[in-house]
């Protein structure tokens, strides 16, 4: 009888402590999501805590933010591209359907960022030069899809691709034979 | 009032009533989010190579520069000089069959725990590799996967469930921080939405319906009556924001669900955005569903006992003494 009362003492106190560790653990998940998505400064290297725990916010991904559409819904955003041949101009088509086609629009949402946008069009430039060997330059255009107010669209306006930016680029190989000139 | 009696209304609206209800409904979370992301990845593995190879569509480098770089990468993969029966292609194909594999065995429930991490791994793999094209599903699917190394979404539909079911005693708190977790997750994409005019005046549920991905009808109707689009915003304010009265609320939580499904499922037809929406129902599947006090309200009671009614096959007369 003693045993079996010790026995379940002793259960007891493993169930207390697991639940303490269980609510511990949810404590610091929690905290650690909420930090994220109230302080979004709190992942810069300076951060000496955001060192260790940037690989648990990555690993679990607590270090997200979910303002999803938020505070505004975007304009879309469309890359397109044209390789030249001599003097062909070829529009590159990038075969990406149904769930890889969300994929290339998170890609091209990517150029409403200034700092990566340059990055993106070089990467649909060099995507477009390696399809066609052919080609010694790409233009890649970039453009915004502007839907009007409501109130515009009774007055009859109605949404298009709006041209924001055109790049030209060339292979580097190419600009030293034109002797550094750009195209 | 007491301390005691506190915690005892706590628990009482934020602790699982019924443990095994609550069980079943983290397997059929298991069950729905494997799925889901076995799709995505057999509708997206034709296009892999362009998506997260070094030199696809974009660059390596700045997909590196995009991903967290303690996150395994395909190149972690690839031998610097690579023979040509071990190119990229052929690493992103046998890292992708491996992926198939754990999440096969994640969504039948066998060896969960290790086949959940090793699903993780790969999913943070191709996340990571791709990470200009991935998208808020990757991230809440890093999420979920993480979860179901936590939490015992094994005890039940899966393959290796057999004899008595063990219920841990740390399942309660595991649902309430799950539920806490989607509480934060939808109340901070409301509150953010609700700071900005066009959620409030209904224009962004008029540009979301706009843009060129909608392709299942013209919404151009729509600012013919402005009204609609407003009251889709604020139903879509009501729901995010309102979500964290489910952590307290037993009986919202049935109304959330449903809430939450019919955004999402909204989301999906309109956007296409199939991944992203089942996941998400996936986890307000696991967070929600299952809470024993679900009543009906008297009116929807009522109806539903006239229709049974109509619909219970009665005994026909003479079979029971023939």
């Amino acid at each position: 009888m003693e045993a079996a009362g010790l026995g379940s003492v002793g259960a007891a106190r493993g169930r207390s402590r697991r639940r303490a560790l269980c609510w511990g653990f949810w404590a610091f998940h929690l905290t650690f999501c909420l930090i994220f998505v109230t302080w979004p400064a709190f992942r810069t290297r300076a951060n000496p805590l955001w060192r260790y725990l940037r690989v648990y916010g990555a690993y679990t991904g607590a270090s997200n933010a979910y303002g999803f559409f938020a505070p505004v819904v975007p304009n879309a955003r469309r890359v397109q591209v044209k390789a030249l041949c001599g003097e062909r101009s070829i529009p590159v088509e990038i075969p990406l359907r149904g769930e890889s086609r969300n994929r290339l629009t998170s890609i091209t949402s990517l150029t409403s960022y200034r700092q990566i946008e340059q990055g993106v069009v070089a990467s649909f430039g060099a995507y477009a030069l390696g399809k066609y060997p052919c080609a010694s330059a790409a233009l890649v255009t970039v453009e915004y899809f502007a839907v009007p107010s409501m109130a515009d669209y009774r007055r009859g306006e109605r949404p298009r691709w709006k041209l924001l930016r055109i790049y030209p680029l060339t292979l580097a190989s190419s600009l030293k034979a034109g002797g550094g000139r750009r195209p | 009032m007491t301390r005691a009696a506190l915690l005892h209304k706590f628990r009482r609206c934020a602790l699982e009533e019924d443990p095994a209800a609550a069980a079943r409904m983290l397997a059929v979370f298991r069950i729905v989010l494997g799925t889901a992301l076995l799709w995505q990845a057999l509708v997206t593995a034709q296009d892999l190579p362009l998506l997260v190879s070094q030199f696809g569509l974009i660059q390596g480098t700045l997909n590196e520069a995009l991903a967290a770089d303690v996150l395994p990468r395909v190149a972690w993969f690839v031998p610097a000089p690579s023979p040509a029966w071990l190119a990229e292609k052929h690493v992103i194909y046998g890292l992708l069959s491996l992926y198939l594999i754990s999440l096969f065995f994640l969504t039948v429930g066998y060896k969960t725990k290790l086949f959940g991490a090793a699903s993780l791994f790969f999913h943070l793999l191709f996340k990571a590799s791709g990470a200009a094209s991935a998208y808020g599903a990757h991230e809440l699917s890093t999420s979920a996967l993480f979860f179901c190394l936590i939490l015992p979404v094994d005890r039940f539909y899966s393959v290796s469930a057999r004899g008595p079911v063990f219920l841990p005693d740390t399942l309660d708190i595991g649902r309430f921080g799950l539920r806490a977790y989607m509480s934060l997750v939808y109340v901070s994409s409301g509150i953010e939405k609700l700071l900005g005019a066009p959620w409030r005046n209904g224009e962004a549920m008029w540009n979301f319906l706009m843009r060129p991905e909608v392709t299942v009808m013209d919404f151009g109707w729509l600012s013919q009556a402005p009204w609609l689009a407003l009251l889709g915003s604020w139903a879509v304010l009501v729901i995010e924001i309102g979500y964290g009265l489910c952590l307290v609320a037993p009986r919202a939580r049935l109304w959330w669900l449903v809430g939450t499904f019919l955004l999402h499922f909204g989301i999906a037809i309109t956007a296409n955005l199939w991944f992203f929406s089942f996941t998400m129902m996936a986890l307000n599947i696991a967070a929600l569903a299952g809470s024993p006090r679900w009543e009906l309200p008297p009116l929807a009671r009522h109806f539903g006992a006239r229709l049974l009614e109509v619909v219970r096959p009665r005994p026909v007369s003479g079979e029971a003494t023939s």
